[in-house]
């Protein structure tokens, strides 16, 4: 074979390559995940009708109101702020697909930073997308990156400086939609996302702030809410009830410290009148000694070399040969987001938020998640929306 | 020059850096005698075109 | 006869085990309370609001230090053991500092006439790494009294340290079933 021959052939493996990977890549880049909305939703609006900031932009994302009409406080739910996280997004959408207000208004974002989803961290050989099994079928979500996608932000500066405080942070956090609190309207695709959200959250006059995470085993703030100080004695007392009534493994409490900025639990806090909380569940497929990384431990939970880890008191949160499933962590959050508001209406009743329709720890343990997510082709149009 | 513009300025260069460095290595790709030098040169350009595609 | 003095012997020993071991795990605890962390935990946060919720009076205050006892109507100090990085970092302090001013305020409370409460309420979480250590073996040395949850204590390690040093434990099913326990 002489060498112009075998190049052709280098050229036609590598362009082969090449198409397959970025059919793929595009396949997962177009995907748009079906929301079936409750049928006590009030509006489905655009983060950019808080500001333009984010108009036309990728992560111009779905903002979905639940109005009781009668008067009490507001709360918004954040989804989706690490789409690697994937229960973030997941528990914020139990909310979306199922919740009737009684009192109040709740606001969920499912996808706040859409563009992270649209691509998988790379070099870790993420699958492109997840599955949960439903009475009708299979309901199918973007698995994604912890930062917003270099095609929607390019290039990074050598060093982050956070806007306002002038802390510096590592380079690629200026695409990650929790170190870009509060935001700026003229800065990079992450600040305007979180500038515009702070609008949403000042003009909607919210009360309670939760963003929903996961955090790997090996990371010291696990199982756990975070809590700005106007929220602690809710946030403390949440805990205890949770840990004392609900939870087979506790779930703890830590302050937001003042001096580390960027972050949801400490600016939304700082820069409107809501109390911000963030809460954190066991991941393992974010600890970085997993095993076989593919959707099964994704949603399953279960890892070996994590477990042996934990063996040797490497681990923040016990894992035994169950795991964390996807449906228990969850169940998790949901339970810690009811739980928090059965606290705050409880110290504030005058901006009580009472919701109904949302399963309960017990349900999503015994039946998971399935039964929770609508069929979007079986659903009135008009309760369809993409995320 | 605010700083949406800056970065829309720098991520425009950014493309042509990248379109640089495609031709680069497509010119020694075709330059090239040695078959592992090649095979090399034809694995490095695919995240090359798939940014260019803004695939990945 | 021998037999008899042998069980009348034994007997009188296990009256007295069992009298020792009834007044170590049932001391009784008076409010009014003050409540304070070492290491920056939520620990104190938590305990207060299980106090409040079962309507005990205590009051929480995560910087106290030796000089502020004075003018403090309370009959208890409880401080809970077990260290937040984040917490620290948001007072601006250390384990070292922490420690330093808790024992000053242990000791300080203790010439007051109060009763000093060790406590350990966050569960394993708070039993991660030598901050937590060196927060629990200070808080556990200087304390009059043990107080902790089932989960912190699920390896035994309170009721071996409560049993070796001869400190009274009081051990609650989790930090909601505190406030009942301070009544």
């Amino acid at each position: 074979m002489t060498i112009r021959t075998a190049k052709a052939v280098i050229l036609l493996i590598a362009g082969g390559c090449a198409a397959v990977a970025g059919l793929l890549f595009k396949e997962h880049r177009e995907y748009r995940e079906a929301v079936v909305v409750s049928p006590y939703i009030t509006e489905v609006k655009k983060l950019s009708d808080y500001s333009d900031s984010v108009k036309d932009s990728v992560n111009d994302a779905n903002v979905y109101i639940f109005d009781s009409g009668v008067p009490g406080g507001t709360a918004v739910l954040i989804g989706g702020t690490h789409p690697e996280e994937p229960v973030a997004n997941m528990s914020a959408q139990i909310f979306t697909e199922n919740v009737k207000p009684l009192q109040g208004k709740v606001i969920v974002i499912n996808r706040i930073n859409r563009s992270a989803s649209l691509g998988t961290r790379m070099g870790e050989a993420y699958p492109r997308f997840y599955h949960v099994k439903t009475p009708w079928g299979t309901k199918k979500w973007r698995y994604g990156d912890r930062v917003a996608s270099p095609l929607d932000s390019w290039p990074d500066p050598e060093v982050y400086i956070h806007y306002p405080s002038g802390q510096n942070l590592a380079y690629m956090d200026i695409r990650n939609a929790n170190r870009t609190w509060p935001g700026r309207p003229d800065g990079l695709l992450a600040e305007r996302t979180c500038f515009a959200a702070m609008e949403l959250i000042r003009k909607e006059k919210a009360d309670v702030v939760m963003d929903f995470h996961e955090a790997e085993l090996e990371y010291a703030v696990e199982n756990t809410i975070v809590v700005h100080e106007k929220g602690q004695p809710v946030a403390a007392m949440a805990s205890m009830m949770l840990t004392s009534q609900s939870f087979d493994v506790p779930i703890g409490m830590e302050f937001s410290p003042k001096a580390l900025h960027g972050l949801s639990h400490r600016e939304i806090g700082d820069h409107s009148h809501a109390v911000s909380y963030l809460a954190e569940v066991a991941e393992p497929m974010l600890d970085r000694i997993r095993g076989i990384t593919d959707e099964e431990l994704l949603m399953s939970g279960k890892d070996r070399f994590v477990m042996k880890a934990g063996e040797h008191k490497l681990l923040y949160a016990p894992i035994d040969e169950n795991g964390w499933p996807a449906h228990k962590r969850t169940a998790r959050h949901v339970t810690t987001m009811m739980t928090i508001l059965q606290v705050h209406n409880m110290l504030t009743p005058d901006k009580a938020i009472i919701l109904d329709g949302i399963p309960s720890y017990g349900d999503l343990m015994d039946n998971g998640m399935g039964q929770y997510f609508a069929d979007p082709d079986a659903s009135p149009a008009e309760r369809v929306f993409f995320d | 020059m605010d700083l949406i513009m800056s970065n829309s300025v720098a991520m425009i260069l950014y493309y042509f850096i990248t379109a640089f460095f495609l031709l680069a290595l497509a010119k020694n790709f075709l330059a090239t005698k040695s078959l592992q030098e090649a095979a090399l040169y034809g694995i490095i350009m695919i995240p090359f075109v798939l940014r260019l595609l803004r695939l990945k | 006869m021998k037999k008899n003095a042998t069980a009348l012997f034994c007997l009188c020993l296990a009256a007295l085990l069992f009298a020792g071991m009834a007044s170590a795990e049932a001391p009784k605890l008076e409010g009014p309370y003050l409540v304070t962390t070492c290491g920056q935990s939520p620990g104190a946060v938590m305990l207060r609001m299980s106090a409040l919720q079962a309507g005990v009076q205590a009051e929480h205050d995560n910087a106290l230090s030796a000089p502020a006892l004075a003018g403090k109507k309370a009959k208890t100090l409880i401080v809970t053991a077990g260290t937040s990085m984040k917490g620290m970092g948001a007072a601006g302090t250390n384990v070292n500092k922490e420690i330093e001013r808790c024992t000053a305020l242990m000791e300080a409370a203790r010439s007051a006439g109060m009763t000093v409460v060790g406590a350990h309420i966050e569960g394993m979480a708070r039993r991660t790494d030598s901050s937590d250590e060196a927060s629990i073996e200070a808080v556990m040395g200087a304390a009059d009294i043990i107080l902790v949850v089932e989960d912190s204590d699920s390896d035994g390690f309170f009721t071996r340290y409560a049993g070796e040093h001869g400190k009274p434990i009081v051990k609650v099913k989790d930090a909601l079933a505190i406030g009942n326990a301070l009544k």
